[in-house]
C-alpha cells in the first residue's frame, strides 16, 4: 500500500509538474484580458502538485506510525495476472475494431472476457456473445443509426451483411 | 381561462394522444436505460414521424419521451454501475452502493417515485408561473454561474470518505480534465500534444462509464471470485412507503425547487441538476459521511432533481424560444416541422396547444411511474446472471454507449483510461464521485468565471458580490464552515 501510495502521488506531482511546463505554451493568447488559456489549468496543477505531496507526507507518516494497513502486498500473484489480461484484451479489442469491425470482434472478445473471469459453461458463453452481438448491431444500426465500426477489406464485406 | 384548460383536457383525454404519451414514456425509459441511447437521439429520431401527427399529439409525444430518458438513465446506474443516460451519472454514487448491499429493488423504487415527485413538481411551476421564472432566470449571469458550480464543487469536502486531501485531489483532477481540448474564449488547443484526437475534449459519459464500470470490472477480473452475489435473488422494484418519502420531505421540496431552477436556465441541463441536487442532499444532510455508502437520500437527491429539471427546461422554450437542455433544442424541431415558433406569441396565439402540452408532461410523469416499473422489472433480471458472463457483457454496453455519443473511437479510450485511472482511485481510495462532478463542472466553472471576471472589467470585488452571486456563495460558504465545524473530528481523524 505504502509503495503504491508514494508511486501515485509521484505520478501525480510530476505528472502536473510536466503539465504546467505544457501549460507555459498556452500563454501569448490571451485575447480576451487578463485570465488566459492557462490561468485555470495552472491553478489546478499547482493544486494538485500541493496536494500530492501532502498525501505523501501523510502516507510516509502512516508508516511511521506503522499502521497495520500499511503492510505490504507485493507478491505477484494470478490476480494481477488476470488483471494485465484483462487490460491486454480491452486494448487489443480497440485496437482491432477499426480493422475488423463491431461485428466479427465482438463474439471473440466477449468469449475470451468471459473465460478470463472464470466462466466454463461454452453454450452459455457461445449464445450470450453472439446473443448480445446481434442484440447491439440491431438496435444500434436498425433502429437508432448508430454507424457501428465495419472493418476493412472482407470484413467490411462481412459487415455490410449486417449493416 | 377555464376554456382553455378545458380544451386542452379534451385534447389530452382522448385515446390516441394517450397511447402517444404512455408509447412516448415507455419508449423514453427504454432509451434512458440503454448507455449509449438516450431520450435527446429519441426525439430527434421521432421529430419526422410527429409530421404527420397533429401538433398536440406530436409535442406531448416527444415530451413524453424526454420525461421519460431522464429517469430511465437510472436503472442502469443501480443495477449496473452504468449511467443509462448523463442525468443519472450522480444516482451511481448510491444507486449502485444499494444494489451491492442486496437494496436493487428499493434503489429503483426510490429513484422510480423521487423522478416522478420532481417531475411533477416542475410541471406544476411550470404551469403556474413560468413567464415570471424565464424573465427571473434571464438575469442570471456569468457571476451567478459561477456561484452555481463553486456551490456544487463544495461538495467535493463532504465526500470525502477516507480523506478530504485525496477527495480534492480527485475533485481537481476532474476539473483539469474538463480543460482538455479547444478553449472555448481563445481557440487555443489545451493538452492535445499536436493531435486531433482530444480537440473535442474529454466527454464525461465515456469517463463516467469508464471510471465506474470499466474500473469495478477491471477489478473483479483481478479479484475473480466465484462466490454468489446477494443480488443474484429476483429483484422487483419495491416503492418506498408513503412515510419513508415523508421522512424525505424537505431533501424532495429542496431537489426539486434546485432542478426546476436549473432546468429553467438556459445552457445548464438535468445533468448539472441532479449533481447539484446531491450536492445539496449531501450539504443539509444531518449523516453526510454516509453519503456514496448507499443511502435512499443519495438517489433521491439527483433523482428529483434531474427529472424537475425537465419541466425547467421547458420554461425558456416555451416562454422565451430558449432551449433549456439539449433535448429540448431537439424539441423545438417538433413545434417547427408543425409551423410554430415557440415564445411569447405562442402563449397568445396557441393556448390550448401550450396548456395540453403541460398536461401532458404531467401525464407522462405518472404514467412514467408504471413504464419504469416495467422496464426495471427486465433489466433486473439480467442482475441474476454470473458475473462471469455480466461483465463482459456490462463491458460491451459500456463501451458501445461511450463510442455511440459522438461515434468517435476516441471515446473508447477516453473510457479505457478513466477505466484504469478508476481502478487505482479505488484502489488506493481515493474516491471517484469527485473526479466525477469536477469533470462534469469544469467548464462551466471555468467559463463562468473567465467570461465573467471579463464583464467586470477584472474587479474580484464587482465580479463576486453581485447580488444573486453573493447570496449564493454566502450560502456555499456558510455552509461548508458549519459541515465542517459540525463534522471535523470524524474528517481529520480520517485524513
Amino acid at each position: 500500500m505504502f509503495k503504491g501510495e508514494i508511486l501515485i502521488s509521484a505520478v501525480v506531482f510530476f505528472g502536473s509538474l510536466y503539465l504546467y511546463f505544457e501549460s507555459m505554451k498556452f500563454e501569448g493568447h490571451e485575447i480576451y484580458g487578463k485570465l488566459g488559456p492557462a490561468y485555470w489549468p495552472k491553478f489546478l496543477l499547482i493544486c494538485l502538485m500541493v496536494l500530492s505531496f501532502l498525501v505523501a507526507v501523510d502516507a510516509i507518516r502512516e508508516r511511521k506510525k506503522g499502521t497495520p494497513e500499511n503492510k505490504e502486498e507485493s507478491k505477484f500473484d494470478g490476480g494481477k495476472v488476470r488483471l494485465l489480461l484483462a487490460v491486454g484484451f480491452i486494448v487489443l479489442y480497440f485496437f482491432l475494431m477499426k480493422i475488423v469491425g463491431f461485428t466479427a470482434l465482438t463474439p471473440f472478445f466477449l468469449i475470451a472476457f468471459m473465460v478470463l473471469l472464470g466462466e466454463r459453461k461454452k453454450i452459455w458463453m457461445l449464445g450470450i456473445s453472439v446473443g448480445i452481438t446481434a442484440l447491439i448491431v440491431w438496435a444500434f444500426t436498425k433502429a437508432m443509426y448508430v454507424p457501428l465500426p465495419r472493418g476493412v477489406g472482407i470484413f467490411l464485406e462481412f459487415s455490410h451483411i449486417f449493416y | 381561462m377555464v376554456d382553455v384548460w378545458l380544451g386542452a383536457i379534451q385534447s389530452i383525454f382522448n385515446p390516441v394522444t394517450l397511447l402517444m404519451i404512455w408509447g412516448g414514456v415507455l419508449l423514453g425509459v427504454t432509451l434512458g436505460s440503454v448507455p449509449g441511447l438516450n431520450s435527446t437521439m429519441g426525439t430527434a429520431l421521432l421529430i419526422p414521424f410527429t409530421f404527420a401527427m397533429s401538433p398536440i399529439n406530436g409535442l406531448a409525444l416527444l415530451s413524453a419521451v424526454y420525461c421519460g430518458g431522464t429517469y430511465g438513465g437510472s436503472i442502469s446506474a443501480i443495477l449496473f454501475n452504468v449511467p443509462g443516460a448523463p442525468e443519472a451519472s450522480a444516482t451511481v454514487f448510491d444507486g449502485y452502493e444499494m444494489a451491492k448491499k442486496g437494496q436493487a429493488a428499493q434503489a429503483l423504487g426510490y429513484a422510480i417515485i423521487c423522478s416522478c415527485l420532481g417531475g411533477l413538481f416542475s410541471v406544476v411551476v411550470m404551469t403556474f408561473i413560468s413567464p415570471f421564472l424565464a424573465s427571473v432566470a434571464l438575469t442570471f449571469s456569468q457571476p451567478e454561474y459561477f456561484a452555481l458550480a463553486i456551490t456544487a464543487l463544495t461538495l467535493i469536502s463532504s465526500l470525502g470518505g477516507k480523506g478530504l486531501k485525496k477527495a480534492t485531489i480527485a475533485g481537481v483532477f476532474g476539473l483539469l480534465m474538463a480543460t482538455i481540448g479547444i478553449d472555448p474564449m481563445t481557440s487555443d488547443p489545451r493538452f492535445t500534444f499536436g493531435g486531433k484526437a482530444l480537440i473535442g475534449g474529454i466527454n464525461f459519459i465515456p469517463a463516467i462509464i469508464g471510471a465506474f464500470a470499466v474500473g469495478e470490472i477491471l477489478a473483479r477480473a483481478e479479484s475473480r471470485s466465484d462466490k454468489k452475489e446477494v443480488f443474484l435473488s429476483k429483484i422487483s422494484t419495491k416503492l418506498p412507503r408513503i412515510k419513508e418519502i415523508f421522512r424525505m420531505k424537505w431533501l424532495v421540496i429542496r431537489s426539486a425547487l434546485i432542478g426546476t431552477w436549473i432546468g429553467i436556465l438556459p445552457g445548464v441541463g438535468a445533468t448539472t441538476a441532479a449533481f447539484v441536487g446531491y450536492a445539496e442532499a449531501v450539504r443539509w444532510s444531518k449523516n453526510p459521511e454516509k453519503f456514496g455508502t448507499g443511502i435512499p437520500e443519495g438517489i433521491a437527491g439527483p433523482e428529483t432533481a434531474n427529472n424537475a429539471a425537465t419541466g425547467g427546461a421547458m420554461v425558456p422554450l416555451l416562454t422565451l424560444g430558449i432551449p433549456g437542455s439539449a433535448t429540448t433544442a431537439v424539441i423545438i424541431g417538433g413545434f417547427l416541422v408543425h409551423g410554430l415558433q415557440p415564445g411569447p406569441m405562442l402563449f397568445m396565439n396557441q393556448p390550448k396547444l401550450m396548456y395540453s402540452i403541460f398536461l401532458a408532461m404531467f401525464l407522462a410523469n405518472i404514467l412514467m411511474l408504471f413504464a419504469g416499473l416495467g422496464v426495471a422489472k427486465v433489466f433486473s433480471n439480467f442482475r441474476r446472471i454470473r458475473y462471469s458472463i455480466l461483465g463482459p457483457c456490462i463491458f460491451i454496453f459500456a463501451a458501445i454507449g461511450s463510442y455511440g455519443i459522438r461515434n468517435d473511437p476516441t471515446d473508447l479510450w477516453i473510457m479505457f483510461f478513466f477505466g484504469v485511472i478508476g481502478y487505482f482511485m479505488k484502489k488506493y481510495n481515493y474516491p471517484i464521485a469527485p473526479m466525477i462532478i469536477g469533470l462534469v463542472l469544469g467548464n462551466l466553472t471555468e467559463i463562468s468565471l473567465r467570461r465573467g471576471m471579463r464583464m467586470a472589467d477584472y474587479d474580484l470585488y464587482a465580479f463576486l458580490f453581485r447580488p444573486i452571486a453573493g447570496v449564493i456563495l454566502a450560502i456555499a460558504v456558510i455552509s461548508i464552515l458549519y459541515s465542517l465545524i459540525r463534522k471535523k473530528p470524524k474528517v481529520l481523524e480520517e485524513d
